[in-house]
């Protein structure tokens, strides 16, 4: 598994192309089908991703700060069994001021915990910064 | 050994933390905590907080402002946790220092660190969003920004928790002006 960060417009879907030599193949994580990052090569919008996510199981879950641990934890390794390979593209979206809205708060935190998951799985973690890609792990 | 650490929303940097903690030694362990519980939401987390100190045997001292006032014996292994909380206290508490913010806080840091064996700051970071903020938010981010710069500055050692990977900031040898660049 690879995972590609950084912020909003920093050319990291480009970089993840060229640098793995994957022209196609992805999805997009805003308006796939959920199932289909089962089996896809790579992931853009990650973060689309893990709120629509959130939005289909608003509702099932009781506790607020254990589940989001849990979850973000059972979402990462169920996706890690499932597509070891899996290119994952995501923006950072968590290095700003907490939002007011306690949904937002529960979003930014569960993507972040998702991150940090799948970053553990990750055999490649790189940061891109301008175009620029900086190697964390 | 001072180390401020900081990272985002669920970057795993106080799981980081407390990691720098135990591996600090058997010193007795301090826990500075510094969020008022509001709320169901912030009951649950430092409800969620206190379990996992017991488990590693930290001592905790609820320090909401005036962190200088905190005592710890000599040689003590100190975790603070965090200077986000401890800036909007100090800055939107009545009873808080106000505009002397960033001195009361800074003040609590130097005192800490001069009885502490290990300090270990956890800030965040929350300088990244792009929207636009009020003046009122502004000035504490000014604030926060600044405590980060100074703590940052008295620290050993600086590392950015990104997505529970150690980025480090500022290493030892740096510190110790044997130089050295990221």
């Amino acid at each position: 598994m690879k995972l590609i960060i950084g912020g909003a417009f920093q050319g990291k879907l480009e970089y993840a192309k060229t640098e793995y030599g994957l022209a196609d193949g992805w999805i997009d994580g805003a308006d796939c089908v959920l199932e289909e990052i089962g089996t896809c090569r790579g992931i853009f919008h990650f973060e689309a991703y893990v709120r629509r996510l959130l939005q289909e199981r608003s509702g099932q879950e009781q506790a607020w700060e254990l589940t989001v641990e849990a979850f973000a934890k059972t979402v990462a390794d169920h996706l890690y069994e499932k597509n070891p390979e899996l290119i994952v593209v995501t923006r950072e979206l968590g290095c700003g001021i907490v939002p007011i809205d306690p949904d937002d708060r529960k979003y930014r935190e569960t993507h972040g915990r998702i991150c940090t998951e799948l970053a553990r799985h990750a055999d490649e973690v790189v940061r891109v910064i301008c175009g620029v890609g900086m190697r964390l792990k | 050994m001072m180390h401020l650490v900081t990272g985002g929303s669920g970057s795993g940097k106080s799981a980081y933390a407390e990691q720098q903690v135990l591996e600090a030694g058997d010193a007795p362990r301090y826990y500075i905590a510094t969020m008022m519980p509001y709320g169901e939401e912030g009951r649950r987390r430092v409800e969620k907080h206190r379990r996992m100190r017991k488990e590693k045997q930290f001592e905790t001292i609820e320090c909401y402002m005036d962190l200088k006032q905190v005592q710890v014996p000599q040689g003590s292994t100190v975790l603070l946790e965090c200077l986000s909380n401890l800036t909007a206290n100090e800055l939107y508490d009545p009873s808080g220092a106000g505009e002397g913010t960033v001195q009361a806080v800074l003040d609590g840091i130097r005192s800490l660190r001069a009885q502490a064996g290990t300090l270990i700051l956890v800030s965040n970071e929350i300088f990244s969003d792009g929207v636009p903020y009020d003046a009122s938010m502004l000035q504490y981010l000014s604030y926060l920004g600044q405590i980060n710069q100074e703590a940052a500055a008295l620290a050993d050692r600086v590392t950015e928790v990104v997505y529970g990977i150690p980025v480090p900031i500022k290493r030892e040898a740096e510190a110790a002006g044997k130089g050295g660049t990221i």
